[in-house]
C-alpha cells in the first residue's frame, strides 16, 4: 500500500511542484489550502503524513498541530521560510515531528518523510532501542556504545542525552523536549546544560567534534542525531 | 547701587536698611562738617559765605543721595543755619527781616538742587543701566550664536533671565515638533520666597506625565503645599498661553494686567515661537525691562530658529543620502537578481522547449545551472532580507547560551564539500557564549563563503581566548583589499571586487550588523604574505555559569 501524503500549502505553484515530485515517486498525494480544510481531510481520508506550511491564510498551523496530536501520532513535517524560527519551534514542542526549511530539495523532503514514517506509532515510546550508522552502535537495552568495535563510556546524563535522540533517531528533537526529558520541567530554560553535555557527548562519541557526523545541529532549534 | 546687578531693586531688605543707616548717618556727617567749618571760619567769613557751605553740602547730599534724604538734608542745613549763625545765635528766632529772607530762599535753593541733583542721578543710573542691558543683549546674541544644542540654549538663556530680573525666573523651550517640555526653574535659592524652599517643582527635561504624576502626589500633601502646585500651575498655563499667543502677557501689556509676572514668547511673530519665559519682577511701569525682557526673547527665540533650521537641513541631508542609499541598493540588487534569473529563464526554456533533441549530458548541465543559479538567488534573498530586518530596529535577537564549536561546525556543514579546504584551530574548553545562533551563523557563513570565492588556497578559521572577549578570525590567502577600500567594504552595496565575481556587496554589511547587534566587533586586516583576515570580536560574559553543579 502506498504512503499517503497530505500537502497543506496555500502557494499553487509550491503545491503542484510536491505533488508532481512526490507522485513521481510513488506517493498517494492530497492537497489542501487551508487549516480548515486540512482538518476535514485528516478526518475523512486518515493521511500517513502531513506537510504543513507555515503562514497559511486562515489560521496558525498550531491549531491543527493541536487538533491531530489529540488524536493520532500522525507524523507532521512542518514547512517554513527561514525566518519563521518561533513558529516552527513552537509547532515542534505542540508536537510537530520535523521541519524543512525554505527552498529545499526534493531529496531533502524524501528523506523527512522516510525517517517520519518509519517513526510512526512510535513516538516517545521506547521502541527503537538501537542505532547503528557507520561504526557507531547504541545498544539502549544494554547501555552498550561502541565505535569502532571500542567501547565508549557515558555518564548517566550524557546517556540518557544519546538515548533520547537515538529514539527520534533521523528527526529533530528540540532544547525544550530534550531539557524536559532528560533533565526535567523546571530545567527546560537551561539551554547551557545541554551545550555543555553535548561538547562532552560530541568529545566522546565523534572523530571531529567541531565537525560532527553524528550529532548534528539544528541551529536554534535543537539537535538531530544523522540516520543515514 | 550696592550690587552688580542690573536691577534697581535688587537689594535685599536687610541690605537695604543698613545702607539707610549708613546714607542717614553721611547726612548728618555732611552737616556736621559743614557747621564746625562755618565756626571755625565764623570770625573770617560773613554769614553768606557760611550759608555756602551749607549749600554745598546740600549738593552733595542732593547727587550722592535719594530725594528724601536730599530735602530733609535741605531743610536741617537751612534749621542748622539759622540756629548757629543767624544772630540771635543759639535760637531758632530771626532778628532782621533781611535774614529771614535770605533763609528762605536758601531753603528753596537747597530744595530745587536737591531735586535736580537726584533726577541728574536717577537718569545717570537709567543710562547705565540701558547700556548694561544694551550690553547683555550683545553678549547674549554673540553667545547664543555658539549654542548647538536646545540645551545650551536653554542654559544660557536661563541665566541671562536671572541676571537681568531678581526672579524666580523660568522657561520652556521646546523645537517646533517636538512636544513641550516643562518649564525649568533654578534651584530655591537664599532669600527668595519661602515657597520654593526644599522644593524643585520643576525638574529639567522631566517629561508631561512624571510632571502630571508629581502634581498628582502633591495634591494629597498638606495645604501649603498645594498652593504651591497651584502656582505652578499658573506659571505653566501662563507659559502656556504665552506661546499660543506669541505676545508678551503681565503688568503694563494690557493682556493679564493683574498679574505678578511677565510671560515673554521666546521668538517672534514671523519666525515662530519656540517656549516662552516667565519673567519675575513685573511692575506696569517699568517699560524699558519689560522691553529689555521682549529683546531677550527675541533673540533665544532667533537662536531657537537658527538650530531649527539646521536640524530641517540635516533632516532633509539625511532623506537624500537615505534615498540615495535606496536607489544604490534597488540598482545593485536589481542587477544582481537579473542575471541569475536570465540563466534560470534561458536554461529552463531551453529544456522545456528543446527538451527532446538535446543529449542527458546537455539536459543535466542545464539543470545544474538551473540549481546553481537558484541556490544563488537564495543566498542573496537572504542576506538582503536579514539586512532589511537588521537595520528596522525592531529585529529582536533570540539570545542564548550558544557554544562556539557547534556554531562552526554548522558553518562548515553549510559550506558543503568546500569546507574540505577549511582549516580549523579551535582551543580547547571554550567557553560559551551569548548569542543569537542563526545569525552568528550567517555571520560566518559570510565570512567563509566570501574566504573561499577569492582565495583558492586553505582558508584558517582561528579562535582564541583573551581576557574578556573572544576572536574569531576568518583568514585567506586571497587577493586581498586596498588599505583605501577597507574603510568601505562593511557599507551596503559596496563591492571592493573587481574582478568580475558576482555578489551584491551586502554579505559583509550584514556581518557588521550581526557583530554590532552582538556588542561585538568585526575587524578587516590585511595578512603579511598575502589576503585578508576578518577578525570577530565578541564579549564573554564575566559572570560564570554554575557548570560543576550540573544534575
Amino acid at each position: 500500500m502506498s504512503v499517503h501524503v497530505l500537502i497543506v500549502e496555500d502557494d499553487r505553484e509550491i503545491r503542484n511542484l510536491l505533488v508532481s515530485s512526490l507522485r513521481v515517486e510513488g506517493f498517494e498525494v492530497s492537497t489542501a489550502v487551508t487549516v480548515h480544510e486540512a482538518i476535514t481531510m485528516v478526518e475523512h481520508s486518515s493521511p500517513d503524513v502531513i506537510l504543513l506550511d507555515l503562514g497559511l491564510p486562515d489560521a496558525d498551523g498550531a491549531e491543527l498541530v493541536k487538533i491531530v496530536r489529540r488524536q493520532s501520532a500522525l507524523p507532521i513535517i512542518v514547512v517554513s521560510a527561514r525566518h519563521e524560527e518561533e513558529q516552527r519551534i513552537q509547532l515542534l514542542d505542540l508536537g510537530a515531528d520535523d521541519y524543512l526549511t525554505k527552498p529545499f530539495s526534493v531529496a531533502e523532503l524524501q528523506a523527512r518523510i522516510r525517517v517520519a514514517m518509519r517513526h510512526r506509532g512510535t513516538a516517545l515510546s521506547a521502541a527503537v532501542t538501537a542505532y547503528d550508522v557507520d561504526d557507531l552502535h547504541v545498544d539502549l537495552t544494554t547501555h552498550r556504545i561502541t565505535r569502532s568495535g571500542e567501547t565508549i563510556h557515558l555518564t548517566p546524563t550524557e546517556f540518557k542525552l544519546l538515548a533520547r535522540l537515538v529514539r527520534s533517531a533521523g528527526r529533530v528533537v528540540t532544547h525544550r523536549q530534550l531539557l524536559l526529558d532528560v533533565w526535567g520541567g523546571e530545567f527546560v530554560e537551561h539551554t547551557h546544560y545541554l551545550r555543555l553535555y553535548m561538547g562532552q557527548l560530541r568529545a566522546k562519541i565523534e572523530k571531529m567534534p567541531a565537525q560532527p557526523r553524528y550529532l548534528l545541529t539544528e541551529t536554534g532549534i535543537g539537535y538531530r542525531l544523522a540516520d543515514i | 547701587m550696592d550690587k552688580p546687578t542690573d536691577n534697581p531693586t535688587a537689594a535685599s531688605n536687610t541690605s537695604n536698611q543698613a545702607a539707610h543707616a549708613r546714607d542717614w548717618a553721611m547726612v548728618a556727617l555732611l552737616l556736621s562738617v559743614a557747621t564746625v567749618l562755618g565756626w571755625y571760619l565764623d570770625s573770617r567769613i560773613s554769614l553768606t559765605s557760611e550759608a555756602m557751605l551749607y549749600v554745598l553740602a546740600v549738593v552733595v547730599a542732593a547727587y550722592k543721595f535719594d530725594w528724601v534724604k536730599s530735602a530733609v538734608c535741605a531743610v536741617a542745613a537751612v534749621t542748622a543755619l539759622n540756629f548757629f549763625f543767624v544772630p540771635p545765635r543759639f535760637t531758632f528766632e530771626v532778628e532782621s527781616q533781611e535774614h529771614f529772607i535770605a533763609l528762605v530762599v536758601m531753603l528753596v535753593v537747597a530744595l530745587v538742587i536737591s531735586r535736580l541733583a537726584s533726577s541728574l542721578r536717577q537718569e545717570t543710573q537709567l543710562a547705565r543701566l540701558s547700556e548694561r542691558r544694551a550690553q547683555q543683549l550683545q553678549r547674549l546674541a554673540s553667545e547664543l550664536v555658539m549654542c548647538g544644542s536646545v540645551a545650551d540654549v536653554q542654559t544660557l538663556a536661563q541665566r541671562s533671565f536671572d541676571q537681568a530680573f531678581e526672579g524666580p525666573n523660568c522657561l520652556i523651550l521646546n523645537l517646533s515638533d517636538e512636544p513641550l517640555q516643562d518649564p525649568v526653574r533654578p534651584e530655591p535659592v537664599e532669600g527668595q520666597p519661602l515657597t520654593n524652599q526644599g522644593l524643585r517643582p520643576f525638574d529639567k527635561l522631566t517629561t508631561g506625565r512624571a510632571q502630571s504624576e508629581r502634581l498628582r502626589v502633591l495634591q494629597t500633601l498638606p495645604n501649603s503645599l498645594h498652593e504651591v502646585a497651584e502656582s505652578e500651575q499658573w506659571v505653566q498655563d501662563g507659559l502656556r498661553c504665552c506661546i499660543q499667543e506669541a505676545a508678551v502677557l503681565g503688568p503694563g501689556t494690557g493682556r493679564w494686567p493683574g498679574i505678578d509676572a511677565w510671560y515673554v514668547p521666546l521668538g517672534s511673530q514671523k519666525q515662530q515661537v519656540f517656549g516662552a519665559a516667565c519673567i519675575k519682577p513685573a511692575l506696569s511701569a517699568d517699560v524699558a525691562g519689560r522691553e529689555h525682557a521682549s529683546a531677550m526673547g527675541a533673540l533665544v527665540g532667533q537662536a531657537m530658529y537658527r538650530l531649527e533650521l539646521n536640524r530641517s537641513m540635516q533632516q532633509a541631508q539625511a532623506q537624500a543620502n537615505r534615498q540615495q542609499l535606496h536607489n544604490t541598493f534597488l540598482a545593485s540588487i536589481s542587477h544582481d537578481l537579473r542575471t541569475p534569473l536570465s540563466a534560470i529563464v534561458g536554461a529552463s526554456s531551453a529544456l522545456l522547449i528543446q527538451g527532446d533533441k538535446l543529449s542527458s549530458q546537455e539536459r543535466t548541465q542545464l539543470l545544474q545551472s538551473i540549481d546553481h543559479e537558484a541556490q544563488y538567488l537564495s543566498a542573496v534573498t537572504e542576506n538582503t532580507l536579514q539586512l532589511v530586518r537588521m537595520e528596522s530596529a525592531h529585529q529582536k535577537l533570540r539570545m542564548d547560551w550558544e557554544s562556539v564549536e557547534e556554531v562552526v561546525g554548522v558553518a562548515m556543514a553549510r559550506m558543503g564539500s568546500s569546507s574540505e579546504r577549511v582549516r580549523l584551530h579551535l582551543p580547547p574548553q571554550i567557553p560559551l557564549i551569548r548569542a543569537d545562533p542563526v545569525l552568528l551563523t550567517q555571520l560566518l557563513v559570510n565570512l567563509l563563503e566570501n574566504a573561499l570565492k577569492y582565495s583558492m588556497q586553505a582558508v584558517d578559521i582561528d579562535v582564541r581566548l583573551h581576557a574578556n572577549e573572544l576572536e574569531l578570525c576568518v583568514k585567506d590567502r586571497g587577493p586581498g583589499i586596498d588599505a583605501q577600500e577597507q574603510a568601505r567594504v562593511f557599507d551596503p552595496y559596496v563591492r571592493a571586487d573587481r574582478s568580475g565575481q558576482r555578489g551584491a556587496g551586502l554579505g559583509l554589511a550584514v556581518c557588521k550588523a550581526i557583530a554590532q547587534a552582538h556588542a561585538g566587533r568585526l575587524v578587516l586586516r590585511s595578512r603579511k604574505a598575502g589576503g585578508c583576515s576578518f577578525c570577530l570580536y565578541l564579549p564573554l560574559q564575566t559572570q560564570q555559569l554554575a557548570t560543576e553543579a550540573l544534575p
